[in-house]
């Protein structure tokens, strides 16, 4: 009796324990996702410096961008360093804010190693993508010569301190939808890493007074994808068109001219006080005596 | 003729037979209507034949015809009685009820044209002055009570008399009673009457003019060719003249015919409503030809495709038949003493007034076909405009129930001023 | 000055109290929870003004704003290329997918142009004209067709009565009207992803009232270009802020005044005195023959056509 027990008990985990193996084999043969990874440098005002990170995956047609992936952010050195994780968003895009510390542990030439991981998640492959990069440090100065606004721009390697000459950058004001470029679409440092460039006078300030310019490297090898940006005061104050805020025909009921509230009005009340008038006067015949 | 004689004459009478059958087929008719309308207000205006372009139809001209033919009311009862015209007084009753009842009408045929008749409190809850529709709201809501008080401050010595002399249901008579306000005739009583009355057809001139110039400026407002014009206030009034006048000449025909009438509603006051008549076409007429021939002499681009589509093209059959038969015709027919007998001027006023109809259709609908942009990328027929059986239905059936409204009316209330008939005789006698 | 601090008091009382009679009323209508948080708004002359929550997007660029009021310190301007246009008829696509239109109740037409006997045809793209001076906003009896200050003519498809007068006032035929119910209840519902009817999206078409081109003011709250902008294979669309002297095709940005001074940019119907925002650049040095886009033509379709 008691060895047939133990037998059953064999048996089954036996049953249990093939049959769980085969699952998770088949798991990974079959359903393991591969995503494709890439990783870039950027910098702007809204985020300051941060790794863009794109998760995609291989559709029918072309690739569909990849959602709810976590990675592991590290900075790679003489040890690697988790900096932390990141979650893409719908988009399949994810953020990762850099610190100080990150630009702190640079190599001597300002060099910086970033690695994103993907490890241990269930469902996807085990892969990775790298990017190197260095700080970039933009002066933006602001001048008025001869009652024309120039822009300059000087380009310096904040670790070495070196001035970051030939290199094309573009200069722009902010714009609601998209960036105006101002001048030309690139200017190349000097050897001291200046470009300069002038404002032309007519274009619109904010109603502030206020012009946001900026500079903007675009896929640098080196350092990125890079909007730098300054508030100035330059530019004409455009008028505010008070149309809409007039008593006028186009505008809403509570902002019907006055003349065709009071006159329609008056002759409404007129001859709706005369016809209430008579009506009243109905009640008087029904009670006069004589 | 005695006292005696144009009561027992002029009190509401029982329908006879042909009565009867008359107001069962217009209660069929409204009902076909009301039937079509329930399926619209279900299913969407997408059961007319309407749609983006032609995006007005025989709704809107219907409104437009009903606006019209109330204006009889301040015609008859306000212009023609201040201007000393006493012949008018056997005709006052029955075209003010043709104005309350086609007034009533054309506020539900807005109604019926409505995408969302569910929202019409909208326009009270967040009505906007600069809207010409506010305007008209206003304008017909006052017309309406108006002519309401109208129709009714004269009623109460005939309802006094009723109360008194009315020879058929208890039931009436007592109803009768009630609605003559204590009526006596005492000189305060007949002070506040004969001051109300001369206060609200004063009142009513201004009003009626109103109603269907705003309702022109419906049209006029816009930039479209055939609606652009500075002539369409009067132009819509002179018209609304014609066919109100048509209007009151083919009801008193039948009445007289229904009731015998022929004492009251003479030939001599057909022979001056003719005149009338034929005044107001060559008014109308003269309005008409401001209205084309300014237009097709300076042949704008956008003009040029509406004018000619009405002269020559799509539209001429309906146009010159509603010019010929509204307004040459009446005018030919009427200036001989011959074409102002009852017959012939019956005639003459039904054909005024299914054209004037029809008139209304073409101020509506060739203008809307004839937009600035070109027409393209649509089903082909919405280049067209075919109203569809449910629209045929609910429109006659507005009509009807005008009708059913006027027949109620002349069922229950004296067609003629008795007071004020009985008066006319008198002071006729005192002048003799 | 303190008359018109005085005015916009008053105003801005009269708004509010007009916002707050309205949603109750639209919420009892179609049945949604009410909703009476007040929120801060700032308005274009920089004070803050309190409105209800719910006639509120909450929507990020350019900070919260009431959608009847729009966005202040904005103006929005559209620039129609017509030497760039083949009729492709991306644009009208997109706008249908987005606002889940369904033909031939098209916001935007691709309208085949010849202005004289001899001169050559050519495509026009023709959107609402959102004009200053808007003839349909003019004739509306109930507020419900309306001009914020940021330019844009918008369309409260609950407050729309259905007269069709502004149809009629409009010299553009840009506006469409919803015949009948063009999509399945069930279907709208899984489309609109649990978001409600708002001018804003004027997403779903409501039976009985009037639809037309609203510039997506959604996108543009977020600070992206309106669907058919972005749709355009050619550029043809270019959109901005008239305040900002910029228009952008999403590729190409360009000063709106130096735009319209070289290629003498016009606007349709300048006589009728309507002050359109949209402009075009005409049909000069063309890109594509007027034939290329025969293709995609259609004179007239079915009344079903999908």
């Amino acid at each position: 009796m008691k060895n047939n027990i133990r037998y059953i008990c064999l048996i089954l985990s036996g049953i249990i324990l093939f049959g769980f193996g085969n699952n998770a084999f088949a798991f990974q043969e079959e359903d393991l996702i591969a995503p494709r990874l890439s990783l870039g440098y950027f910098k702007d005002s809204q985020n300051g410096p941060h790794l863009r990170v794109k998760a995609r995956v291989r559709a029918k047609r072309g690739y569909d961008d990849l959602a709810n992936l976590k990675v592991n952010v590290y900075q790679i050195g003489e040890e690697d360093m988790l900096l932390g994780d990141i979650t893409t968003g719908m988009d399949g895009v994810a953020i990762f804010k850099l610190d100080e510390g990150v630009f702190n542990r640079a190599d001597s030439s300002g060099l910086i190693t970033a690695e994103i991981r993907i490890e241990d998640q269930k469902g996807y492959e085990d892969s990775s993508a790298d990017v190197e990069f260095s700080a970039l440090q933009i002066e933006i100065s602001f001048a008025v010569e001869d009652s024309v606004g120039y822009v300059t721009a000087k380009l310096t390697n904040p670790v070495t301190g070196e001035a970051v000459s030939e290199e094309d950058i573009n200069f722009y004001v902010r714009r609601s939808f998209r960036p105006l470029t101002i001048g030309d679409d690139f200017y190349t440092t000097d050897e001291e890493g200046i470009a300069k460039v002038e404002i032309p006078s007519d274009i619109p300030a904010g109603f502030d007074g206020k012009l946001t310019v900026g500079i903007f490297m675009d896929d640098h090898y080196l350092f990125g994808t890079i909007r730098e940006e300054q508030e100035i005061e330059y530019g004409p104050i455009p008028t505010l068109d008070q149309a809409y805020f007039e008593r006028t025909m186009w505008g809403t009921r509570d902002k019907t001219p006055l003349w065709l509230l009071i006159f329609p009005n008056l002759i409404i009340l007129g001859v709706w006080g005369v016809l209430l008038y008579l009506a009243y006067k109905l009640y008087i015949i029904s009670k006069i005596k004589n | 003729m005695t006292e005696e004689k144009i009561i027992a004459d002029l009190e509401p009478r029982k329908f006879g037979k042909l009565g009867m059958i008359w107001t069962i087929v217009l209660v069929i008719i409204s009902a076909l209507g009301i039937y079509s309308y329930i399926k619209q207000f279900n299913n969407g205006l997408e059961v007319t034949g309407l749609r983006d372009y032609a995006f007005w139809g025989i709704y809107i001209s219907n409104f437009v015809f009903f606006v019209a033919i109330s204006l009889v009311g301040s015609l008859v009862t306000a212009i023609l009685r201040l201007s000393g015209a006493k012949w008018t007084v056997p005709l006052t009753r029955i075209s003010e009820i043709i104005a309350v009842a086609s007034i009533v009408m054309a506020g539900l045929t807005i109604i019926v044209d409505m995408g969302r008749p569910d929202r019409i409190w909208h326009l009270f809850a967040y009505g906007r002055l600069q809207s010409p529709i506010m305007w008209d709201v206003i304008v017909i809501t006052t017309y309406l009570v108006i002519s309401v008080m109208l129709l009714y401050y004269p009623l109460l010595p005939d309802f006094a008399i009723l109360k008194d002399k009315f020879t058929g249901s208890p039931f009436l008579k007592k109803w009768y009673g009630k609605l003559s306000l204590n009526w006596r005739g005492t000189p305060g009583q007949r002070k506040i009457h004969t001051n109300a009355i001369q206060v609200l057809s004063v009142m009513i001139i201004p009003v009626a003019f109103g109603i269907h110039t705003v309702t022109s400026w419906l049209f006029a407002t816009t930039y479209r060719p055939g609606w652009d014009s500075t002539n369409f206030g009067a132009y819509f009034v002179s018209g609304a003249f014609v066919v109100g006048a048509g209007g009151v000449i083919a009801a008193m025909y039948l009445l007289r015919r229904a009731y015998k009438l022929e004492e009251y509603i003479t030939d001599d006051l057909f022979d001056k409503m003719g005149k009338v008549l034929a005044m107001l076409c060559l008014l109308y007429l003269y309005f008409n030809i401001n209205e084309y021939l300014v237009p097709a002499y300076k042949l704008k681009k956008e003009e040029e495709h509406h004018i000619f589509g009405m002269l020559f093209g799509h539209y001429a059959p309906i146009f010159w038949s509603a010019i010929i038969g509204g307004l040459i015709l009446p005018i030919l027919v009427v200036v001989t003493p011959r074409g102002r007998k009852p017959l012939p001027l019956f005639i003459i006023s039904v054909i005024v007034v299914i054209a004037a109809w029809w008139k209304r259709f073409l101020i509506v609908t060739p203008t809307l076909l004839h937009p600035f942009m070109p027409m393209q990328g649509i089903p082909e027929n919405w280049t067209e405009y075919h109203p569809s059986y449910d629209e045929w239905a609910i429109t006659i059936g507005t009509l009807a129930m005008a009708l059913l409204i006027i027949t109620a009316l002349v069922r229950f209330l004296p067609i003629i001023p008795i007071e004020e008939y009985i008066e006319h005789i008198n002071e006729k006698k005192d002048e003799k | 000055m303190e008359n018109n601090n005085r005015r916009d008091f008053l105003k801005k009382g009269l708004t509010a109290l007009g916002a707050a009679s309205v949603v109750p009323m639209l919420d009892s209508c179609s049945d949604k929870h009410s909703n009476t948080e007040k929120i801060k708004v700032l308005s274009p002359e920089g004070k803050v003004m309190e409105v209800d929550k719910s006639s509120v997007a909450k929507l990020g660029n350019f900070g919260d704003y009431a959608v009847r009021e729009g966005i202040p310190g904005k103006k929005f301007v559209m620039v129609i290329d017509l030497a760039r246009c083949q009729n492709a008829k991306k644009c009208v696509s997109s706008c249908n997918k987005n606002h889940l239109i369904q033909t031939p109740n098209e916001w935007l037409k691709v309208y085949s142009m010849k202005d004289t006997e001899d001169s050559a045809p050519y495509w026009q793209p023709t959107t609402c004209q959102h004009c200053d001076k808007p003839p349909c906003v003019k004739v509306c009896p109930v507020d419900a067709t309306f001009k914020r200050q940021d330019g844009i003519v918008l369309i409260d498809n609950d407050r729309c009565i259905g007269c069709r007068f502004c149809m009629a006032a409009c010299p553009y035929s840009t506006r469409v009207f919803n015949w009948g119910e063009s999509i399945p209840e069930i279907e709208i519902d899984s489309l609109m992803m649990g978001h409600h009817h708002s001018p804003e999206t004027s997403v779903p078409a409501q039976k009985g009232t009037v639809d037309k081109c609203d510039f997506c003011p959604d996108m543009l709250a977020k600070g992206e270009l309106p669907h058919c902008v972005t749709a355009c294979p050619n550029s043809v669309f270019y959109f901005g802020d008239m305040y900002e002297d910029v228009v952008t095709t999403g590729t190409e940005t360009v000063r709106l005044s130096e735009i319209l001074e070289k290629r003498a940019g016009y606007r349709l119907m300048e006589d009728l005195g309507t002050n359109p925002s949209v402009y075009y650049l005409p049909p000069v040095d063309r890109l594509f023959e007027y034939e290329e886009g025969l293709e995609n033509y259609e004179e007239f379709k079915e009344e079903n056509a999908e």
